[in-house]
Order: C-alpha cells, then sequence, then structure tokens
C-alpha cells in the first residue's frame, strides 16, 4: 500500500500507525505481566533489567565511539561519583564531547 | 529491592515532584526535540504533522529512524517497523515497571503509559528501589519531558535553521551520558557486573549485525535473564576464606 506523506491525510494515516504501534509497545510487557507471578526469579530478572537495558544501550554507542565520547563518558561517570546528581553529569559529559569535537574535530 | 506491603498510589503531590525532577530533563529533551523538528522540516513535514507526531508517538528514536526511511516505497510499513524496533525496549520497560503498578486502576495506569519514556522509567525503578510507590511521579516526570519534547519539536521544524549542527553542541551525547550516570546510580556491587556486561556483549553483536533498537532487546533480556537463573551462592560463601 502506497501512501503520499506530502497530503494531509496520508501524513495522518502515517502518525496514525505510529502511534499506535508506540503506545503497544509501551503496554505490551505491562499488560503481559498481569498473568505472572512476582516469585522470586521473577523478581531477581526484573531487578536486572535496568543495568542490563543500560549496558546493552552503552555498548554499542561505545563501540562506535572515538576519543571524544570516551573522554565525555569519563567526565560523566567522575561527576556522578562526586555530585550524585545524573542530570549535571549527563550536562557535564555532553560539554566534554562538544569542547573536544571543537577544539580537535573528532 | 524494598519490600513495601501498601498498594500503590497516585498523588498530586507524586505528579509535583516528578515534575520538578523532570525540569532538570527539559535542556536536553528540547535539543533532542529540536534535532526532530530540523529533520522533519528537512524531508518537508510542516510544523503542525511534525508536532502531531512528537505529541502522539512521543519517541525521538523511532521518529528519526522513521524520517530516515521517509522516501521508502512501502512508507507506512517502513515507519511501522521503526517504532516497532526503535521501542521494543519499551516491552521490557513495561514489564519492569507493572508489579511497581499494582494496585493502581487501569483506568490509570493504561492512560499513564502513554507517557512511558526512557527518564521516567529509570526514575521509577529507583523509587521502586527506595521502597515508594507513587506513580504519579512517573506520569508528572513524563509530562515535563512531553513539554520539552513538544517544545523542541517547534522550536526545531520552526527555526531549526538558525541551530547549525547539533552534533557540533554534543547533543546527541546527552541520552547515552544520561544512561550512563543511571547506571553508576543503579550499581550496587559486584553482583551487577555480570547482568550488565552480559547485556553489553549481547547488544554489541546484535548492534553489528541485525541493526534497529534489536540490541537493546536482545542485550536486555540476556543479561537479565542469566541473573533470574543464575546459580545462587549461599550467604555465607562470602565470608568464607
Amino acid at each position: 500500500m502506497s501512501v503520499d506523506p506530502s497530503t494531509p491525510a496520508g501524513l495522518a494515516l502515517i502518525i496514525a500507525a505510529m502511534t499506535v504501534t508506540a503506545y503497544m509497545t509501551r503496554v505490551a510487557g505491562f499488560f503481559l505481566m498481569r498473568f505472572v507471578a512476582v516469585t522470586p526469579r521473577v523478581e531477581a530478572w526484573l531487578k536486572a533489567l535496568p543495568l542490563a537495558i543500560m549496558g546493552s544501550i552503552l555498548a554499542p554507542i561505545a563501540a562506535h565511539g572515538g576519543p571524544a565520547e570516551y573522554a565525555g563518558f569519563a567526565v560523566t561517570i567522575a561527576v556522578f561519583l562526586m555530585r550524585r546528581n545524573d542530570i549535571l553529569a549527563a550536562l557535564a559529559g555532553m560539554g566534554t564531547v562538544a569542547l573536544l569535537r571543537a577544539a580537535f574535530g573528532f | 529491592m524494598a519490600a513495601t506491603e501498601h498498594a500503590s498510589r497516585f498523588t498530586r503531590d507524586g505528579f509535583m515532584r516528578g515534575f520538578m525532577e523532570g525540569i532538570g530533563l527539559l535542556p536536553g529533551m528540547i535539543a533532542f526535540g529540536a534535532v526532530f523538528g530540523v529533520l522533519a522540516e528537512g524531508v518537508g513535514l510542516p510544523v503542525v504533522g511534525a508536532t502531531a507526531m512528537s505529541a502522539f508517538v512521543f519517541s525521538g528514536t523511532a521518529q528519526l529512524l522513521a524520517l530516515h526511511s521517509w522516501d521508502a516505497p512501502d512508507l507506512l510499513l517502513a515507519t511501522v517497523v521503526a517504532v516497532a524496533a526503535m521501542n521494543a525496549r519499551y516491552i521490557l520497560f513495561g514489564a519492569a515497571i507493572q508489579p511497581w503498578m499494582r494496585g493502581v486502576s487501569p483506568w490509570i495506569t493504561y492512560p499513564s503509559l502513554f507517557l512511558l519514556v526512557d527518564p521516567n522509567w529509570a526514575t521509577a525503578m529507583r523509587e521502586r528501589d527506595a521502597g515508594r510507590r507513587d506513580i504519579a511521579v512517573f506520569v508528572g516526570m513524563g509530562a515535563a519531558c512531553m513539554v520539552g519534547w513538544l517544545a523542541g519539536t517547534i522550536a526545531g521544524a520552526g527555526f531549526g535553521s538558525l541551530l547549525g549542527d547539533p552534533r557540533r553542541l554534543g547533543l546527541d551525547f546527552f541520552l547515552p551520558a544520561f544512561f550512563l550516570s543511571l547506571a553508576c546510580g543503579f550499581w550496587k556491587g559486584r553482583g551487577d557486573l555480570l547482568p550488565f556486561a552480559i547485556g553489553a556483549a549481547v547488544a554489541f553483536v546484535v548492534d553489528r549485525y541485525v541493526g534497529g533498537s534489536w540490541h537493546v532487546l536482545a542485550g536486555g533480556l540476556a543479561g537479565s535473564l542469566f541473573a533470574a537463573f543464575m546459580p545462587r551462592k549461599p550467604k555465607q560463601e562470602e565470608t568464607a576464606p
């Protein structure tokens, strides 16, 4: 089926399809968990999920990164350990990357 | 995980707390929204269309990938696949958040999940570990993110050409850096190394050979399931010589 995104109807159809898909991903896991009892094993699984997901998000970024990104990661960790503020640490890491890219064109 | 016996709640105070904390995320959300707005304008989306997409889809990476396939022959399928691939991790996020929300009416939880994004999910997990169960914190932070996301989209689609190259400003690095500092906060000890490292290793391989954002789903499942099925060491082993 071909849809023309330059017409209002075509664009609305595309956005509607994207909206339904996005909402389904947000509620699918939630819905299915209603039928799962939280045993110690399930609890261990859910507890480990955040760090496993964060490792998964960071690995490819680290793999594709260069010196600027590595320095950015290091500064992020250092600032977080000093101040325990995640947004401040992220902004510091972002600033480091911007400075190094500007200075050395990484 | 701190065990709390009382059910989850939804309070006005919680909403305000989440919203105020979310204000700290505004620079990043606005910048990310502006990146999307600029690129949307670049493929010919009207400001209204870009804004509507941001309001309803509310997923930066998914929307960017959709724009990337804007000239695909089967655009409708390409955009749906883009959203599914990039948001696949939210299936896991939703599973992880469900026990925390137990006891709150589905009339509140299902609309609340519309606002599920990365930062407020991570915040919900932090609240869960602290033994707090006010899900309005999650909604408040999601609302703050939505405000920033829409403001950024409108600014980017309207006046984006004034901004210059977003990469030069390091804006693409905000989200990874934010996740890294969250991971530091989640880190409790050596036992956390394996789920993190296995997730990272599997994600690296899947990213290399599959693409999309399937690496997050694959790595997240592999690392966390390993933790769930890891043979449990008896406690006294740690004090043995």
